[in-house]
């Protein structure tokens, strides 16, 4: 067997996989509450695992590296101050979320909003919110499903180069039927086992590749500082002002991610939460050793002159895998790379689901359809092709924006409304709706600004400008206002 | 209420440090520049980048982790023994986060190199990273008293049987 052929056995292996636990998980999704919520039962190891598993997306595995080799040390803020956002994640949300999701009997994270705030309008706009930002953050994944299967496809001399249409109907296929069949149940439980897989060769490559430089990393950190200092530093090359604006985007925006924050919903006990989180942080952690490892080694040898220079920042890893690693580890890694993308995807489309079918119609004063786990089916297979075309027909260029935009969108909107709103009683429906607002604007703003060639100063990070200015809005104006009255079960949970 | 102020406070300070920041005029590769030779890659030009900048610099982190730190603050609830800790914690990676600046004013260049990296990037692997284990430490540890002690758990059991009982009218 040819390595390609290894590679491609471990990725078809994977996916076969993904569809047999979408068929376990279908006989076990029999309404709504299974497909949303997977009936509140799932268990510490799973929620924990589920969680990261979100976080590191195909970013995390193919972007990561590739901002250590353009970027030298800077994207080290984002892996140093994303588990301190899982903290504090779980101080600030994942007591009250659980149990508002167990008194409401809430399906979703606007259900949360709407009982916190008694406000049909505050559901309707963090619907809208959370539909924005997956349809943006969907696109960003499924396009690099597809870059990944396109290379793996092109070095396989059976297969040859396959258009991205053709990966992206075959990647987003898989995806889409476990997601279809098995709702969220399918989703935490393929993540389970994305997780391992994550875990698993984070740790293998990262043995590996600190063994291809004398020195290990040390000696990769010698050679890149020989290069260039400041990109041996701890800005690396973007900048003191641009990582500042990192620490505060991918602190506290951990705590405004509904694919995240949902999945605190789901588990078995209130108190479950007090080890879910070291699971998490250790998944993470170990998961971040592979974006370490292969951008420095990579960045090392390009600069070292020991490998060519990569024609796309972003091949850094697909380079390291052809070069220097085995070939059965390098198929493990192209289905950790799967794991790592689809992992995210898929809470995507389950709350996408949940804010077009459950949300939205009730926000708009409609009940929500009587067959409401067909139309949730529907739903996900529609925000699969809605995110697919977006993938599809937007220049390269739009994609990135698109991904940033997500986590902006998600952060701003989502970490004074569901962040603060669940600890402080004084916070108003008012506020609430002016800080989903100016999210959507001020990011949606940004996107268009940079795609007419502007850069924002300094690196600073558009979703950072608007978490602040949202935040701000969101505590000022609640300070400054009569707080609104509350439901007695709300007022009670909000003393717990 | 009073801790919302503070957060208050600390947002719109930081807000001003982010516009006085981009009300000055950008320095030459602040933000890096194509590398020379290979430009899949970008370099950071030298330190004198930051000049004038490090004492704002330090201002808009040592704020966002103050921030941080008031946000576990105020979410800590129940019995309220032992918060001095949170603190405690808050001042350790604010020193850390100051030890960084400060190892990186004297330069990167001179810097010794300690478990494969030079003091200030060291100090944001091996000192910055850790606190997020610390602040997991404090939950693990503190959950019953600070997050869902026994006393709120029996709370939200009475409110559960009693919303069991109205059932429907509260459904999301």
């Amino acid at each position: 067997m040819t390595p390609n052929q290894i590679t491609l056995g471990f990725v078809f292996g994977y996916m076969a996989i993904c569809i047999a636990i979408g068929l376990w998980a279908w006989k076990r999704t029999t309404n709504t509450h299974d497909f949303f919520m997977a009936s509140r039962n799932l268990g510490v190891v799973i929620t924990g695992i589920a969680l990261f598993s979100s976080i590191m997306s195909g970013f995390g595995f193919v972007g990561g590296p590739g901002l250590v080799y353009r970027m030298g040390m800077s994207s080290f803020w984002i892996l140093v101050t994303t588990p301190i956002g899982w903290a504090l994640a779980f101080f600030l949300v994942a007591k009250r979320i659980r149990i508002l999701a167990e008194l409401r009997n809430a399906i979703s994270l606007p259900d949360i909003a709407a009982a916190r705030y008694s406000s049909e309008k505050v559901r309707g706009l963090v619907s809208l919110a959370i539909l924005c930002g997956v349809v943006a953050y969907l696109a960003t994944q499924i396009k690099a499903m597809a870059f990944v299967l396109q290379e793996i496809f092109a070095r396989n001399e059976m297969w040859g180069h396959e258009s991205v249409m053709f990966c992206v109907a075959i990647s987003s296929a898989v995806l889409v039927f476990y997601c279809v069949t098995g709702g969220i149940i399918a989703s935490v439980y393929t993540d389970l086992f994305q997780g391992i897989i994550m875990m698993l060769v984070a740790v293998l490559i990262f043995f590996t590749a600190i063994g291809e430089i004398d020195g290990g990393i040390g000696g990769m950190t010698h050679l890149i500082l020989a290069d260039n200092a400041e990109s041996a530093g701890p800005w690396g090359t973007l900048g003191m002002i641009g990582c500042l604006s990192w620490l505060l985007i991918f602190t506290l925006g951990v705590v405004g991610q509904p694919h995240v924050v949902t999945k605190m919903m789901m588990s078995r006990r209130v108190e479950d939460a007090r080890l879910t989180l070291p699971i998490t942080l250790g998944g993470y952690t170990l998961t971040a050793l592979l974006w370490i490892s292969i951008g420095l080694l990579m960045r090392a040898l390009v600069v070292s002159g020991d490998h060519a220079e990569l024609s796309r920042a972003d091949d850094a890893a697909a380079q390291f895998l052809q070069h220097y690693a085995h070939p059965v580890l390098a198929g493990l890694v192209f289905a950790g790379l799967f794991a790592a993308i689809m992992s995210t995807a898929d809470g995507f489309l389950n709350i996408g689901a949940a804010a077009l079918v459950h949300d939205l119609p009730k926000a708009l004063g409609f009940s929500a359809p009587r067959d409401e786990l067909f139309w949730a089916r529907i739903a996900t297979v529609g925000l699969a092709l809605l995110a697919a075309i977006c993938a599809l027909t937007s220049p390269s260029q739009l994609v990135g924006q698109l991904g940033a935009f997500g986590w902006g969108v998600f952060a701003s909107a989502l970490v004074p409304v569901i962040g603060f709103g669940l600890n402080w009683r004084g916070a108003t429906k008012k506020a609430a709706s002016a800080a989903i607002i100016s999210s959507l604007l001020i990011n949606g703003g940004f996107v268009v600004y940079q795609l007419m060639g502007f850069k924002i100063a300094y690196g600073i990070a558009g979703g950072a400008i608007a978490l602040l200015v949202s935040t701000t809005l969101f505590v000022g104006l609640s300070l400054f206002s009569k707080p609104d009255p509350l439901p007695r079960d709300i007022e009670e949970v909000m003393k717990f | 209420m009073k801790s919302y102020s503070v957060i208050f406070f600390l947002l719109i300070a930081l807000m001003g440090i982010v516009f006085t920041i981009l009300l000055q005029p950008a320095p030459d590769s602040i933000s890096g520049n194509l590398h020379p030779i290979f430009p899949s890659m970008s370099q950071g030009g030298d330190a004198s980048r930051h000049d004038g900048f490090l004492a704002l610099g330090w201002l808009f982190g040592a704020l966002q982790i103050i921030l941080f730190v008031v946000c576990i603050w105020v979410s800590i609830c129940g019995e309220k023994t032992h918060r001095w800790v949170v603190i405690v914690c808050g001042g350790a990676y604010l020193l850390i986060f100051t030890m960084l600046m400060i190892s990186y004013r004297q330069g990167v260049i001179e810097a010794p190199f300690i478990l494969g990296f030079p003091l200030p990037t060291t100090l944001l692997v091996f000192g910055m990273w850790p606190m997020a284990v610390v602040f997991s430490i404090l939950y693990v540890v503190k959950f019953r008293s600070w997050v869902y002690s026994s006393h709120d758990q029996e709370a939200f059991e009475n409110l559960k049987a009693e919303m069991n009982s109205k059932e429907g009218d509260y459904d999301a």
